[in-house]
């Protein structure tokens, strides 16, 4: 089904387009959220994405890598639209550093807030990264993949994200306690 | 939280904690924009998108970047104060036909013929003209001396640069220059420069150069420029 939905997008049927991609949005759109950590932004990076695959689609040589090809192109917005905000160095909207949506005991709200700055604090790449093999569970090879680097690249790359994640944790972890202590 | 295990089992959890849905709107908006985007043909998103053509795109580049810099050099060469750029020999060959006399000849072949050279110069063995001329406003007209008969083994004498339309301020640019020497009898003004063994003749608004071709050169004496001077200047 999906194939006669990508070839009748590729011939410039827009309502194709539009009925392949909205049970995908929910998920997309999880991505560029995680990656950005901003509602507005996630949302003008999936419109940008979507676009963009549209524009492209007549490209696409095998519809089969469809998802494969529209996720690449979310990831890369995604970067590109993190990797700006980093030099503006500014943050318009935060995230609610809300609870999960069933009870879980595994995460404190302490342990959600220290994880969202600390994510704040890496770079782009390491973002996409990170959510690529955490959220999307992407292999090292899936990652290289959509990123367009070697596999011991990425590889090398998602050992040094996590590494910086858990330096970005352990430097809130401090802060915390000193500004404990002081307070 | 920070071990190695650790970090990746809570990352897996905070990244999957909530699904989040997207607004109505924003696909609504996906909608609107691809009504108004056109779809690309494929050789485009193809061209585009192929690292190698990437590396075509890369080299086209850079080879327009060399071209601009050719032709902006040819066109924009400084003609003014010291270490002004010197005409490049060139490859095209000239018959010795003997030009008509006239005011503001076309280029600076059009100045002397390699006879006219050769007997200026009091040399016996021949002379031969490379002209650089791409019908700018600037041109010139280098004199080689076939070396032992071998056309490619020659030794130069002397470079003819002609400039039309800005050689006033070409020459007053030469005549404030240090070590000048004002030579008398040639066009309008004449400025000789020992150090670089150079000769400039105004006239009108048209400027001669007569210099050597690798820079100074004690065969290049202001007794041979002026006598190659005294012949272009009436065709100036």
């Amino acid at each position: 089904m999906d194939h006669d939905l990508v070839a009748a997008a590729r011939r410039g049927d827009q309502g194709a387009f539009m009925d392949l991609v909205r049970p995908r949005s929910n998920r997309l759109y999880g991505i560029a959220l995680q990656i950005l950590r901003d509602v507005d932004r996630a949302e003008d990076a999936l419109q940008d994405a979507l676009v963009l695959a549209w524009r492209d689609l007549p490209g696409l040589r095998e519809p089969d890598r469809f998802d494969a090809s529209l996720r690449r192109l979310l990831v890369n917005v995604c970067i590109r639209e993190a990797s700006r905000e980093r030099r503006r160095a500014t943050n318009l909207r935060v995230l609610p550093v809300d609870g999960p949506a069933t009870p879980d005991d595994l995460l404190t709200v302490t342990d959600r807030d220290q994880l969202e700055r600390g994510f704040r604090r890496l770079p782009a790449d390491q973002r996409a990264i990170l959510v690529m093999h955490h959220f999307l569970g992407y292999a090292p090879a899936e990652i290289a993949e959509t990123l367009g680097i070697p596999p011991g690249t990425a590889r090398s790359r998602l050992h040094n994200a996590h590494r910086a994640m858990r330096a970005a944790l352990e430097a809130d972890a401090r802060l915390t306690l000193v500004g404990g202590r002081s307070a | 939280m920070t071990g190695e295990r650790d970090i990746e089992r809570v990352l897996d959890r905070w990244f999957n904690e909530r699904p989040r849905e997207v607004a109505d709107r924003v696909l609504d908006d996906v909608a609107y924009r691809i009504d108004h985007q056109r779809q690309q043909p494929v050789w485009l998103v193809l061209w585009r998108n192929s690292p190698r053509m990437t590396y075509v795109k890369s080299t086209a580049v850079i080879a327009a970047a060399v071209l601009l810099i050719v032709a902006g050099f040819a066109v924009l060469r400084p003609s003014t104060g010291p270490g002004a750029g010197r005409p490049s020999p060139t490859v095209i060959p000239s018959p010795t036909t003997v030009p008509s006399p006239s005011v503001g000849v076309a280029g600076a072949c059009d100045l002397m013929t390699a006879d006219e050279a050769r007997n200026a110069l009091h040399l016996s063995s021949p002379v031969t003209r490379d002209i650089l001329d791409f019908g700018l406003s600037i041109s010139s007209v280098t004199f080689p001396s076939p070396f032992c008969g071998f056309r490619n083994a020659s030794t130069s004498l002397f470079v003819l640069r002609y400039e039309k339309g800005s050689g006033t301020d070409a020459f007053n640019g030469w005549k404030s220059g240090t070590g000048a020497e004002t030579v008398s009898g040639l066009g309008e003004g004449a400025i000789w420069y020992p150090s670089k063994t150079t000769l400039y003749i105004l006239k009108g608004n048209r400027l001669v150069t007569i210099m050597p071709l690798n820079g100074p050169d004690p065969t290049l004496t202001l007794e041979a420029a002026k006598a190659i001077g005294a012949i272009v200047v009436t065709r100036m």
